[in-house]
């Protein structure tokens, strides 16, 4: 049997390899140097980490169910509409009438694009040309011996919601899809996440790809088209060039057509 | 740093910014003028066209558009008194002997007034020079550029043309006059001389000109809640505020290019 690995997740170790063997691009030319904002091309979108915050805020404030799942309004009581909720099915396991009934919730992510502006734990290392993305997940079970008829919403005295709240930071891509002229659509790929301090790194490890896995599928809803971006979605893009992530910007380059 | 930015260069100014003016209304007017020494009473419409765009950073911080084309159609109508041709044949007597004297009947030819109408349709270009203003206006932000002073029409070629057509118009409505074939070349010769190339530059320079005087077209407008996201089954649309707009040109190395800059909330 192989000895477990110690230290960084898959995903951050597979991540570190690939910043190693990578070769270093040149860092495009800042705004304020001497080199146009649509350089060799000719025309321009950038969308800055707090315009891209703007719109993950007002993304997950219109449509809250991407952030949150639950079993059960017992396990998942706040925010009270239901439509801020996705259900999911319990966790079954025999033995446990009605399954493990379990709630997660992450708090409205943060971006932070290329240069590294509010520093990424270790062992992450933030590679060229991407973002790292902050938020926090509670994840909430609800603990006890089930009395009476198995009612989740109808606990009894013996059950507790217990939960617990992790800070996590995540680095990943951005990424395009172009459907035609001026027709795509930007979407964000997590490729590793870090929970700070916990042990032992097993378990660390364990969690980080759980919640890699969940924070990847919340961040496959977010998909914001061409025409989603103000002022940028006006001129019929035809993209040439991008997404690159420089200068806390995601910038694209095109043609207008 | 603003939360989004979009610049464009001048090579696709030279795609956004024509198409905004081919998106223009067509542009009508009507009114009377002098036309030489008549009074012509005139309907007008116009389209523009084409350009080629030149970003010009402050100063002048302008949008330069050269070869703009202005096509128009313009319909007028003038009358003519033709007063002017009148004559009368002289009375001729004679003695027959056995009769006596005996004269012809004194006969005047009275020319009417006529109306002359006419259609023409052609073009002129010019040259304006458009600024950007940016406004909030009926919950919209706004990108407008506007013209600065009032251009300068190259209407020369189109007087000429003009005047032509009037030529022809006067000499088919003269046909219908009665008695007027011997002395019809002269009758239009002396009208289009009474009009003249500076008649018609008159009339043309002040129907035209307004078309052009106060030019406004649009290059942006974006709502000021602005739907990221359109609602969708089980989905709430996704909006945002644009909290300001800001429109500059700006001169890099080696090219212009507009810059325009958000900021949403």
């Amino acid at each position: 049997m192989a000895a477990p690995e110690l230290g960084p997740s898959g995903g951050v170790r597979r991540l570190r390899e690939r910043i190693e063997g990578e070769v270093r691009e040149p860092i495009w030319p800042r705004e304020d140097s001497t080199v146009s904002l649509t350089e060799a091309e000719h025309l321009f979108a950038g969308v800055h980490e707090t315009g891209a915050n703007d719109l993950f805020r007002a993304f997950f404030t219109a449509r809250p169910h991407h952030l949150n799942y639950r079993t059960s309004p017992a396990v998942g009581p706040v925010p009270a509409s239901a439509a801020a909720w996705t259900t999911i099915p319990a966790i079954s396991f025999p033995g446990i009438p009605g399954g493990i009934q379990l709630a997660i919730q992450f708090s409205i992510p943060t971006v932070d694009f290329h240069p590294d502006t509010l520093g990424v734990p270790p062992p992450l290392v933030f590679p060229l040309g991407e973002f790292s993305i902050r938020t926090t997940v509670r994840l909430a079970v609800l603990c006890g011996s089930r009395r009476g008829d198995g009612d989740p919403d109808q606990p009894g005295s013996a059950f507790v919601l217990q939960s617990a709240v992790l800070e996590i930071v995540g680095l990943g891509r951005v990424r395009v899809q172009t459907f035609g002229p001026g027709v795509g659509e930007l979407s964000f790929e997590l490729e590793a996440v870090e929970i700070v301090d916990i042990a032992p790194a097993d378990l660390e490890s364990l969690l980080e790809c759980l919640i890699l896995q969940l924070l990847q599928a919340v961040l496959s809803t977010v998909r914001l088209p061409f025409s989603g971006i103000p002022v940028a979605g006006v001129f019929t893009l035809q993209l040439l060039r991008g997404p690159e992530v420089e200068d806390d910007q995601v910038k694209l380059y095109g043609d207008a057509v | 740093m603003p939360d989004i930015i979009a610049a464009l260069d001048e090579t696709a100014a030279n795609v956004v910014v024509p198409r905004a003016v081919n998106t223009l209304p067509p542009l009508s007017g009507s009114g009377s003028g002098s036309l030489g020494p008549f009074t012509a009473s005139w309907s007008a419409s116009a389209t523009l066209s084409n350009g080629s765009v030149d970003l010009i950073p402050p100063p002048p911080d302008v949008i330069r558009i050269t070869n703009c084309r202005l096509d128009y159609s313009l319909s007028f109508s003038f009358s003519i008194d033709l007063s002017f041709l009148n004559f009368c044949l002289p009375r001729i007597c004679i003695t027959i002997p056995f009769i006596g004297r005996v004269c012809t009947p004194r006969i005047c030819i009275t020319f009417p007034t006529i109306t002359v109408p006419v259609s023409h349709s052609s073009f002129v270009v010019f040259t304006a020079d458009f600024r950007l203003n940016v406004h909030l206006t009926g919950g919209n932000w706004l990108v407008d550029a506007v013209v600065v002073g009032v251009p300068s029409l190259q209407i020369s070629a189109a007087a000429a043309a003009l005047l032509v057509a009037i030529g022809a118009a006067i000499s088919a409505a003269l046909l219908l006059v009665p008695g007027i074939g011997p002395i019809l070349a002269l009758a239009a010769a002396a009208i289009i001389a009474a009009i003249g190339i500076a008649g018609v530059t008159g009339l043309l320079g002040p129907i035209l000109t307004p078309f052009v005087s106060g030019l406004t077209f649009n290059l942006i407008t974006q709502p000021q809640v602005f739907e990221v996201l359109p609602a969708a089954p089980g989905e709430a649309a996704v909006n945002v505020t644009l909290d300001s707009l800001a429109a500059t040109l700006v001169a890099s190395p080696g090219e212009d290019e507009l810059r325009v800059d958000a900021d949403i909330s």
